[in-house]
């Protein structure tokens, strides 16, 4: 018997066992047979009685593509009941993602302050989706019964990888109209989208406030990922407000036309969604956190959910954290990957999909990505590499050696970075190398820091400033000479510096200024420089820590997230460990020093912290904490 | 004051050599290349000697045998007559420069009532033939001419030239200037490859269109394939209106090669503080105004030269003139500077400086040679099956200029080449030919990805002023909002058409679109396009005979000056209309000759032999050929 019938039957048997317990969950099985994968609805039971003929209907239309899909529906009492049915489906039926239909427990994820931008608890289907984070159960909420609070588990890895994706459709509920009609026209018009599939040839993309020459590399990697687009103007529709005028409203009408295939949309006050009745097939919204789904009313459900054909949105939660590469291998879109399985290399604790995630372009690309989705061979990821033309595809299977920990990779990069001509390929190189430690890395950064595309010197820049060894200072400082013109790099070198030691800057830039030859006068330009870096809060992080007054120390430990003050971590853990500190501070200085797992000191953290958690002297919560952000930067 | 006092000391040195013979050197360089003629006047020659033959040895170990003509020279011709004399040697001349003290000549344009414009095209185009007209009373080194009606209008230099001109009040500041400059070209290496480019262009340039500027890095990267991977090795400048400090800092760095400034109008380029600047990109391509005004003593383009910097050439305009730097990537190959220059010329467009250097030589094709032989319409062909956007550019300009080819050839290239430089040389190329394939590249060029060539499109579609390009116009216009100066040519370009068809095509597009406030949009250009236009008024206005002749006049110009198309038919007619006063009719005509590119071309071409064939005084006669000229 082969696996796949095995798989099959137990799915009927597990069924069957079932009818016979009241209040456990319902599955129905795939009407095809599983092979290597599948895919799951799981819903809740009012739900799926409401909604029976769309919920099958869009289950036949899913498999109609191979996709076995199943459906389980239960009244959820709480996140982890639904977890661990997940986590069953995974282990027997090899599900590769899933859909939230209706009412589904909403996690809210605490204790993430490494992981995302803000401090308050974040609502997250990563809880659902990446099996490797754990979580302490905290609270269920008083007010609104879907919320379940938790903090993210001490010992819980400190980086997301989703296992398998999720996508979301939950009908923003404004009163006027039922929640479950919303979900049979959404559903409904989820099968229309597969009976006029198109490829990617339309685009768009709105940005507000962006340095043009940012603009201009953003812009080309777009191009680069879908090629296609290049034929006519009219078919990569790209817009970035400036002083003479805002494409606001023109963007509106871009979210209206009725062939556009993906629009990505970067500081848009997305406000009265229900007038817009937009038709892309896919939007994705970067940075406005439009996606929160814990509240009743939120815009991304409107957007998706609405009148007009949009098929799928990608949305945040809350404020993302900046300088992430919202689309980072989107190309593979064009190349087989459906819609979940590309977001899903790209997740973060805050970004979420509303709709349908089982959407797939039609294939627009000599290089097909498909059956690469699930290959876990690295040998024949390497063979594909050495095969694939298209820089998207080449990204693609290079994340994919990473993700498969090929141990070749080191090499890979290095050759791919210094042969492509691709910005986005050498991108990729970059961001995998950020992920290596030694070698491989220094040689990338000390190539990248100086690369001709500019948001590849704006990853190394950023890497940088997390890893904070002085090493890296002259690199810096000769970034700072050559990249006058490019406003964005400048003011992430200016970020960046804030992570090293004055004197150490001043040091080196003494000597770097007075040899550099593109100043009319150097002197000046040195004195400017110093000027701008050596002003302004972050300079006076230490000095706050220090402080006597408790808000000015809260103040300058909470800088300490967004600047990672390397020089001071000594001091910084002398400050843990000093029990005449206030228990909150001590603490909040244990959350902060967990954001530093790139630091090049990491090691000193990593010691003290050993040792805090051992030591009865402290309390238990400071023990607790010291635990938390051991296992935060390892 | 100080222009005639110069006046008087440049008479006080002719009086002194006038007497002096007119002297040439033959070169040194046993060779059949073609050659290369420095021309210097007899003191500046006294004075720089040791470094002008330092010069001719540098060029001619670059492999171009070079004369010296040197001798005192009171009017252009004394040298045209010199330069004939070595173009028609069976060695010919490939190019020439003058050094020092060189009479200007001070063209009239080819259009009647305009300004003189100084122009060594008097020296370097051998096909056009002036008339002298006279010397300037003030400043006796200007002199002025203009086209003999018989003498062909479009420029085809038959070798290329430059000036090496230090104007100045204190002559032994210009040969000291000159010396070190000379001294400064012959030590510098001729194998540099054009690896670091830096490009300023102000807002204004692009009518602050962020997308047309983020597009030209594209072209750069076409016309540049030999940039060293890392940051600065093309350095495109901040999108500002003032560039002051970077202009400077860049103007530092040694590593650059070329420096392209157009349309920049940073206040620094107009500064002192430039004059005592070292300057060391080796090429800047000047497109400000008026750097290259040589008849002006202070002409900014010379302190880019004359100083201990790198610099060894500019390019720039003596009068306001469009910058075609679409050949730019022959520079990269190793082409001299003085071929390249050459390409697409205009009145105005001069080089400074050496224009026998160039960059190492990356060429395959030999093209310094072939640049400089008849030209050989069976070569270029080849030249442009190479799969090469810098040769095809080439060929494509070289097939299109010489009639050489259809331009069902030439559109393959604008329609399916990769390269968007190929595709921009492509349009401007089939403009040549004026018929079905270029209207049909004119629209579909409006929306092409690159934005250049879709500017460039909607341009030539005011110019065209063909019913059918309305729909495509109407189409960028409501579906291509992210292009602001395409856009701003695009709305502009509409009042040259029918009303009734533009606003049923615009009506069209919007009803096929899906935008949020379709409706009201509709309306809105139904509302304007309810009431007549001025350009309808003023046709209506010039055809009223109660009008004064003056009044018409001015009206029929504006019509021409706004390329007012559904115009042409009503101006026809009152030109062949006996009973109107004569200088009516003679203004109506020279009105048209505006309309080159017109839809309506061959109609007034086809009036005008007609009427020509009937009896009409011989003024109209001559302003009818005129027209018919300009119209060709």
């Amino acid at each position: 018997m082969k696996a796949s019938h095995k798989l099959f039957l137990f799915v009927l048997v597990s069924c069957l066992s079932i009818l016979n317990t009241v209040r456990a969950q319902e599955i129905i099985s795939p009407t095809i047979e599983i092979a290597d994968r599948s895919f799951a609805i799981i819903t809740d039971r009012s739900t799926f009685e409401k909604c029976q003929k769309e919920i099958l209907a869009y289950r036949d239309i899913v498999e109609s593509e191979l996709l076995p899909t199943l459906i389980v529906y239960h009244d959820w009492k709480s996140p982890e009941q639904l977890k661990k049915e997940l986590q069953r489906l995974y282990e027997t039926v090899k599900i590769e993602g899933v859909i939230f239909i209706g009412d589904i427990p909403i996690p809210m994820v605490l204790k993430a302050q490494h992981l995302t931008n803000v401090s308050t608890a974040i609502p997250s289907d990563r809880f659902y989706d990446d099996f490797g984070l754990t979580f302490d159960f905290l609270e269920q909420s008083k007010t609104n019964p879907q919320l379940f609070f938790y903090n993210l588990g001490i010992s819980s890895p400190n980086r997301i990888r989703s296992t398998i994706y999720s996508a979301r459709l939950k009908p923003a509920t404004d009163g006027d109209t039922d929640k479950y009609q919303q979900i049979n026209t959404y559903l409904n018009k989820a099968i229309q989208a597969r009976l006029n599939k198109d490829s990617i040839d339309q685009v768009m993309s709105y940005v507000a406030y962006q340095p043009l020459s940012a603009w201009s590399s953003h812009s080309n990697f777009l191009e680069e990922q879908f090629p296609q687009i290049l034929k006519t103007s009219t078919q990569f529709q790209n817009y970035k407000d400036d002083k003479q005028r805002t494409l606001q409203n023109e963007t509106i009408n871009q979210f209206r036309r009725r062939d556009l295939d993906i629009a990505f949309i970067r500081q848009y006050p997305l406000s009265n969604v229900a007038s817009i009745y937009p038709n892309v097939t896919f939007t994705i919204f970067a940075d406005d956190p439009i996606g929160n789904f814990s509240e009743g009313q939120y815009s991304a459900g409107q957007f998706t959910m609405g009148k007009g054909s949009t098929l799928t949105v990608l949305a945040n939660t809350v404020q993302p954290t900046p300088h992430r590469h919202p689309t980072y291998l989107i190309g593979s879109l064009g190349m087989g990957l459906n819609i979940g399985q590309w977001s899903k290399l790209n997740n973060t604790l805050e970004s979420h999909l509303f709709g349908d995630p089982t959407f797939a372009f039609s294939i627009n690309s000599t290089d097909t990505l498909t059956r690469y989705v699930h290959e876990g061979g690295t040998k024949k990821l390497v063979e594909a590499l050495s095969k694939s033309k298209s820089p998207e595809a080449q990204s693609f299977l290079l994340n994919q050696l990473y993700l498969h920990n090929y141990e070749g990779l080191s090499k890979l990069i290095t050759q791919y970075y210094d042969n492509s001509n691709y910005a986005t390929v050498r991108y990729t190189c970059i961001h995998l190398a950020d992920r290596q430690e030694g070698e491989t890395r220094s040689v990338l950064f000390a190539k990248g820091i100086k690369d001709t595309d500019e948001s590849i010197r704006q990853e190394v820049i950023n890497a940088i400033s997390r890893i904070g060894d002085p090493i890296f200072i002259p690199a810096l400082v000769d970034a700072y000479i050559e990249n006058q013109h490019a406003e964005g790099i400048l003011s992430a070198i200016n970020m960046a510096l804030y992570a090293f030691n004055k004197d150490l800057i001043k040091n080196i830039a003494e000597q770097r200024f007075m040899t550099a030859n593109n100043f009319i006068d150097n002197v000046k330009a040195k004195e400017s420089f110093y000027e701008n870096q050596f002003k302004g809060i972050y300079l006076e992080i230490d000095k706050n820590i220090f402080d006597t007054k408790p808000a000015s120390q809260r103040q300058g430990i909470s800088d300490l997230r967004t600047i990672h003050y390397h020089p001071s971590i000594t001091r910084y853990l002398e400050f843990v460990r000093n029990s005449k500190m206030p228990i909150d501070l001590r603490i909040a200085m244990l959350e902060s020093l967990s954001c530093f797992g790139d630091s090049y000191r990491k090691q000193e953290i990593i010691a003290a912290c050993k040792e805090l958690m051992v030591d009865t002297r402290h309390s238990k919560r400071l023990r607790d904490e010291a635990r938390r952000t051991l296992n935060n930067i390892n | 004051m100080q222009k005639s006092l110069f006046a008087l000391l440049i008479l006080f040195s002719i009086a002194v050599t006038a007497y002096g013979q007119l002297k040439i050197e033959k070169p040194s360089l046993g060779t059949s290349n073609k050659a290369f003629a420095i021309v210097v006047d007899q003191d500046t020659y006294t004075h720089t000697e040791d470094a002008i033959r330092a010069y001719q040895k540098t060029v001619e170990g670059d492999g171009i045998p070079t004369y010296i003509i040197h001798g005192v020279f009171n009017r252009p011709d004394d040298i045209k007559k010199e330069l004939i004399k070595l173009h028609k040697t069976k060695q010919s001349l490939e190019g020439a420069v003058f050094i020092g003290n060189i009479p200007i000549p001070m063209v009239y344009d080819f259009s009647a009532n305009s300004m003189a414009i100084p122009s060594d095209r008097f020296y370097d185009d051998l096909h056009l033939n002036f008339e002298y007209v006279k010397q300037d009373a003030a400043q006796t080194n200007l002199h002025y001419y203009k086209l003999q009606e018989s003498s062909p209008r479009n420029i085809n230099p038959s070798f290329y030239s430059a000036r090496i001109y230090y104007p100045t009040l204190k002559p032994s500041d210009s040969y000291e200037a000159i010396t070190s400059y000379l001294l400064k070209v012959a030590g510098t290496r001729r194998d540099n490859v054009l690896d670091h480019v830096v490009s300023s262009t102000s807002r204004n340039y692009y009518n602050g269109c962020t997308a047309a500027w983020k597009d030209e890095p594209k072209a750069y990267k076409e016309y540049f394939p030999f940039l060293v991977k890392r940051t600065n090795s093309l350095q495109q400048l901040a999108f500002k209106t003032n560039n002051n400090a970077s202009i400077l800092n860049e103007m530092q760095r040694k590593e650059v090669d070329l420096f392209l400034i157009r349309s920049d109008s940073s206040p620094i380029l107009q500064d002192p503080k430039i004059k005592q600047l070292h300057t060391y990109p080796l090429y800047i391509i000047l497109d400000t105004q008026p750097a290259g005004a040589f008849d002006s003593t202070a002409y900014a383009a010379r302190q880019y030269i004359f100083n201990p910097g790198h610099t060894i050439a500019v390019q720039a305009n003596s009068r306001p003139a469009t910058t075609d730097i679409n050949f730019s990537g022959l520079l990269s190959y190793g082409i001299r500077w003085g071929h390249i220059h050459n390409l697409g010329l205009n009145l105005e467009r001069h080089l400074f400086g050496d224009p026998t250097f160039h960059f190492a030589n990356k060429d395959t094709e030999k093209l310094n040679e072939k640049l400089s032989q008849e030209d050989n319409p069976e070569y270029w062909r080849l030249l442009l099956k190479k799969d090469n956007p810098i040769y095809q550019t080439l060929a494509l300009y070289k097939l299109s200029a010489n009639n050489a080819t259809l331009s069902e050839a030439v559109t393959p290239y604008f329609e399916t080449s990769p390269y968007r430089t190929v595709r921009l040389q492509a349009l401007n190329a089939l403009s040549a030919y004026k018929n079905k394939d270029f209207t049909a590249a004119v629209s579909t060029g409006l929306s092409d990805e690159y934005e250049l060539v879709a500017q460039q499109a909607a341009v030539y579609a005011r110019m065209i002023g063909d019913t059918t390009l309305i729909p495509s116009l109407a189409h960028v216009w409501i579906n291509d909002k992210s292009r602001l100066r395409v856009q701003q040519i695009i709305i502009a370009a509409f009042e040259v058409f029918d009303r009734n068809r533009v606003e049923k095509s615009l009506t069209k597009a919007l009803s096929n679109s899906n935008r949020l406030h379709q409706e009201t949009e509709i309306e809105s250009v139904k509302n304007s396009y309810m009431q007549p236009s001025v350009l309808e008024i003023s046709l209506e206005q010039i055809k009223d005979k109660t009008r004064p002749t003056e009044e018409r006049i001015a009206l029929v110009k504006l019509l021409a000056a706004r390329n007012y198309h559904p115009g042409i038919d009503g101006i026809l007619d009152i030109i062949n209309d006996r009973q109107e006063p004569i200088e009516l009719r003679i203004a109506f005509a020279t009105a048209l000759g505006t309309f080159s590119h017109s839809w309506k071309r061959e109609a007034i071409l086809l009036n005008f032999q007609t009427l020509l064939k009937s009896k009409i005084s011989k003024e109209l006669k001559i302003e009818i050929e005129r027209t018919i000229n300009r119209l060709n």
